[in-house]
């Protein structure tokens, strides 16, 4: 009897189907708001690229650029002349660069010093190796 | 055809599913606007994804789910300030059927909890099985028939009337 009553409140439910009328722009509206969040989404990602390329190219510069020469040419400070030593020729003297780029043979940028430190490590390594067998052979005889 | 071909593809997808997503949002937000402001955020988020949806099993359902979180994140927002609704009296006088008896259906449906509400939405007007009820709302299937056995002994209290007068007529 329960069963019956419930099936026919099924059926009654199911007879009263309809479908909500929707606004009249609603359509528009969310096409726009979804061809709105691609677009930004789009920059988004434009944006996080060009990040991403213009902190490998910094990088890139600041790892092969010589950095004494760089703070030099762009710097630009001159000695005052409070600070001046006219007697001294080796020191700058009032009104020229307080810093000069150093010589082209001297301009290390850091990826050339980090090899030439390596470099000066490794051979100190092989010098100490050289002393110490040396130094058995010696003991030996 | 959602990721290739872009705004025409949603358009489509718009007009296949549009009344009858805000129809089930509507029976979790209890307001058409915020149904409607549900659905906006669901096809948001399928333009954003459009692979979920393609890939998805039962896309119909999966796309229901959607529509009910954001129905769901509405409601919870909007909780704050939300003020009891009028007409909480149960019909017993005469109504003839059509657009008063939809009307009678439709407060009967928001009277009972939206957990259930939307089970006989599902049910009844997607014609949507247990197992496919429990998909779109995560929960098991048995716990989706309990729910639609609790709601349908409700409605039956509320729509007595208006059965009674399909059974005489």
């Amino acid at each position: 009897m329960r069963e019956d009553r419930l099936n026919d409140e099924e059926e009654l439910l199911a007879d009263m189907t309809h479908l909500p009328e929707l606004s009249p722009n609603l359509r528009s509206r969310v096409l726009a708001a979804a061809l709105e969040a691609r677009a930004r989404r789009a920059q988004g990602r434009r944006v996080l690229l060009s990040a991403v390329v213009l902190f490998c190219l910094v990088g890139w510069a600041a790892w092969s650029k010589p950095a004494a020469t760089f703070v030099a040419r762009h710097t630009g400070e001159t000695v005052p002349a409070a600070l001046a030593d006219e007697a001294n020729p080796l020191l700058p003297q009032a009104g020229q660069p307080a810093a000069t780029a150093p010589p082209a043979s001297t301009a290390y940028c850091r990826r050339d010093m980090l090899i030439s430190a390596m470099g000066d490590d490794w051979r100190m390594v092989e010098a100490e190796f050289k002393s110490r067998e040396e130094f058995t052979r010696r003991v030996h005889m | 055809m959602l990721a290739r071909e872009g705004i025409s593809a949603l358009a489509e997808l718009f007009d296949l599913v549009a009344p009858r997503s805000v129809r089930y949002a509507q029976s979790l937000t209890r307001n058409q606007d915020d149904a409607e402001d549900a659905l906006q955020a669901a096809f948001v988020r399928v333009a954003l994804y459009p692979r979920a949806l393609a890939e998805a099993d039962h896309p119909w359902a999966y796309l229901l789910r959607i529509v009910r979180n954001e129905a769901l994140k509405i409601v919870q927002k909007k909780r704050a300030d939300e003020r009891p609704s009028a007409g909480d009296e149960i019909y017993t006088e005469y109504l003839p059927l059509d657009f008063e008896a939809q009307q009678l259906v439709q407060r009967s449906l928001e009277k009972l909890p939206a957990s259930q509400s939307e089970v006989v939405v599902l049910k009844i007007w997607e014609g949507m099985t247990f197992a496919e009820i429990a998909q779109v709302l995560g929960e098991s299937p048995n716990t989706a028939a309990s729910r639609y056995r609790y709601a349908l002994q409700k409605l039956s209290q509320y729509l007595q009337p208006l059965a009674e007068e399909v059974r005489h007529a």
